[in-house]
């Protein structure tokens, strides 16, 4: 089943007097349940690409389908709306809301959907113990690694059992071994939940873990590949 | 979670200037309550010696604050003591006054000066409450003894006069016919107002021997004093229904230091009000840019998790909101200790212009500007915020993102 078609999508920014073409006719189409690596050198547009497929960025021209339904002229309010319910983030630099708890930053998206408070602690205990923080909830972010920050991250992007993940360099502040753990993490969870994810990594390393992997180039998907080494599904 | 927490908890960020912010809130309500509370305050005193002096409602021949008099008591009232009892029969009526009006001269036999008079009941001194202070000899009297014509005069007049208690001074004037009259007055009391140009002109005698004076029964005015001076305006109003023919003047339209020091306060009050306001504005308005500048990254983070625009504007008034709720809260306490110790430790304020006697400073707390007050605040603060976050909050997405 097809989650999201991107359709020739083109993207420009204004540089000075010029315009500098970022992405031009990027087609693309994402699976429910797939993990994609998108990579490329730095500068080649993957944020773009992923803003544009988080539904936060919209593009010069072209179309993105979600399920097959157009969603150009979709007003703020309703873009905002569908990504409350079906769209998680992981950002490179977390993003996580300071003055809250673990506890509550996992909580938070559950909020936003009025989930009664009893099915929000129950979500939120079992990712947390998934993702390994379940002995972190009450800290603040201050309080807690890189790594802790950004499982608790995952927690948050899953806890409203969205369809589709983005994901921008989720690892590029933690060290290797951190790293590894935490795409697994993401890996996992994402196959255990159907999670469609889309993740933007300079970390060739990253790639092994991916269904499927593609690449940038001069405003181009240049090739789709499978991944060079098979998923490692064992490792934890 | 709720909003509410979340709010509070962005209190909490950055704690000295939510402090700062918070105590420039309170110090400004404490301000406006103080200002507003010493307004008050004066206005309440004000009010009260006005109607003390003259009554709550006047009765007057209809021409008398209309026109000038050609002859004494030319425009007085007739009849009345039928009047006064037709008064009294009022549940609301506490008490009646008849007064005389007159002046002329005083003389000790060797030199003379002007004075203004009035013939008074002897109630007045009962029913004014304290209103002059008495340094030698005695009030009237209520059961009239005495023997032969007495007055009270004005302390700088008694040393004018070079007279004391129980001296004798001549009153002279013209009566209602326009003939020379003039009568005997034993000093029974000398008096101070407070109010020097009244101190060295006043006498006051009983009413009958003012009447004597000027030959006439009539009286220059009815000061009706009411039981309660909240029902002020409606018995002037039934007044004005029942007696049609006389001049009924309500005691604001003759208490004229009331008004005019009442419009004075009230723009000058007005102006320190809207300063404090706008100090708070300012306060508030740069909290709420710096917080919202300093959480861009993170307003994009709440927007692309799926965050409404007015969810987040929202999360801002009620950050400005509590602070300036918690603001007014401290304000009032604030201005509630001010009001109690005043109370406790009294503070001299120098005399009014044109009194020779200082007051203890009061400053009323007062519950309505309370409410007023902090609700403006909370208001005020609200706008300010969102005049300060509306584009903040508005910044796309990626660009909040990407904000470094
Ligand atoms: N807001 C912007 N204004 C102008 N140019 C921009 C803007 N955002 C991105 N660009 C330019 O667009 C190009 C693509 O940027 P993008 O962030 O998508 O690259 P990227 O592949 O994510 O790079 P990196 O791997 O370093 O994160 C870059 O050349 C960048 O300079
Ligand atoms: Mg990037």
């Amino acid at each position: 089943m097809t989650l999201m078609t991107v359709d020739k999508v083109s993207k420009s920014y204004r540089v000075g007097e010029t315009d500098q073409k970022v992405l031009s006719g990027v087609d693309l189409s994402l699976q429910a349940g797939e993990f994609v690596g998108l990579v490329g050198p730095s500068g080649c547009g993957k944020t773009t690409l992923l803003n544009i497929c988080g539904l936060i960025d919209q593009p010069d021209s072209g179309h993105v389908y979600w399920h097959d339904r157009a969603l150009t002229g979709l007003s703020g309010v309703a873009l905002t709306d569908l990504r409350r319910r079906t769209v998680g983030f992981v950002f490179q630099e977390f993003n996580l809301i300071p003055v809250m708890s673990a506890r509550d930053n996992i909580a938070y998206p559950l909020m936003l959907l009025g989930l009664s408070r009893q099915e929000q602690a129950e979500r939120v205990t079992a990712l947390a113990n998934a993702v390994g923080i379940g002995a972190l909830l009450d800290k603040r972010p201050a309080h807690l690694s890189g790594g802790q920050r950004q499982r608790v991250a995952i927690a948050r992007a899953l806890a409203k059992r969205p369809e589709l993940i983005i994901a921008d360099e989720p690892t590029a502040s933690l060290d290797e071994e951190t790293a590894l753990t935490v795409v697994d993490l993401l890996r996992t969870l994402s196959r255990e939940f159907n999670t469609t994810v889309l993740v933007a990594t300079h970390d060739i390393r990253l790639s092994r873990w991916c269904d499927r992997l593609i690449r940038l180039h001069q405003g181009r998907l240049q090739s789709e590949s499978r991944p060079p080494i098979p998923v490692r599904e064992e490792r934890v | 979670m709720k909003w509410f927490l979340l709010a509070w908890s962005n209190l909490g960020r950055n704690r000295r200037r939510t402090l700062a912010t918070l105590l420039l809130t309170a110090i400004g309500v404490t301000g406006i309550m103080a200002t507003s509370g010493f307004a008050l305050f004066t206005y309440d005193s004000l009010r009260e010696f006005a109607m003390r002096d003259k009554g709550h409602v006047i009765l007057t021949h209809p021409a008398f604050y209309q026109t000038q008099e050609d002859y004494p008591l030319h425009f007085g009232l007739d009849n009345a003591d039928s009047l006064e009892q037709a008064l009294r029969q009022d549940r609301r009526v506490r008490n009646t006054l008849a007064t005389v009006e007159f002046s002329g001269l005083i003389t000790n036999g060797d030199k003379s000066t002007i004075f203004v008079g009035e013939g008074v009941e002897p109630e007045l001194f009962q029913v004014r409450g304290p209103s002059m202070r008495l340094d030698a000899g005695r009030l009237f009297g209520v059961t009239h003894s005495d023997t032969g014509a007495q007055a009270l005069i004005g302390r700088s007049l008694a040393n004018n006069l070079k007279v004391s208690v129980g001296e004798g001074l001549t009153l002279m004037s013209t009566t209602v016919d326009g003939a020379l009259n003039a009568i005997d007055v034993t000093v029974r009391g000398i008096v101070s107002t407070g109010v020097p140009e009244l101190d060295s002109r006043l006498v006051m005698t009983r009413i009958t021997d003012a009447q004597r004076l000027l030959n006439s029964d009539r009286i220059t005015r009815l000061g009706v004093y009411l039981n309660d001076s909240a029902q002020a305006d409606a018995f002037y109003s039934s007044l004005k229904e029942q007696y049609p023919h006389l001049g009924i003047t309500a005691w604001h339209e003759r208490a004229f230091f009331y008004t005019s020091v009442r419009n004075l306060y009230n723009r000058i009050f007005g102006v320190m009000g809207l300063v404090i306001l706008a100090m708070v504005g300012f306060a508030v308005f740069n909290t709420a840019s710096m917080s919202v500048m300093e959480r861009t990254r993170e307003i994009g983070a709440l927007a692309a998790m799926g965050t409404r625009r007015g969810e987040i504007l929202r999360l801002f008034l009620m950050e400005a909101g509590l602070i300036g709720l918690l603001g007014s809260l401290v304000g009032l306490v604030l201005s509630g200790l001010l009001s109690l110790g005043l109370m406790v430790f009294e503070v001299q304020m120098p005399p009014p212009p044109g009194q020779t006697e200082g007051y203890p400073l009061q400053v009323y707390w007062s519950a309505e500007m309370a409410l007023v007050s902090s609700a403006i605040v909370v208001v005020l603060a609200v706008l300010a915020s969102g005049v300060a976050t509306f584009r903040g909050v508005r910044k796309p997405i990626v660009e909040a993102l990407n904000y470094a």
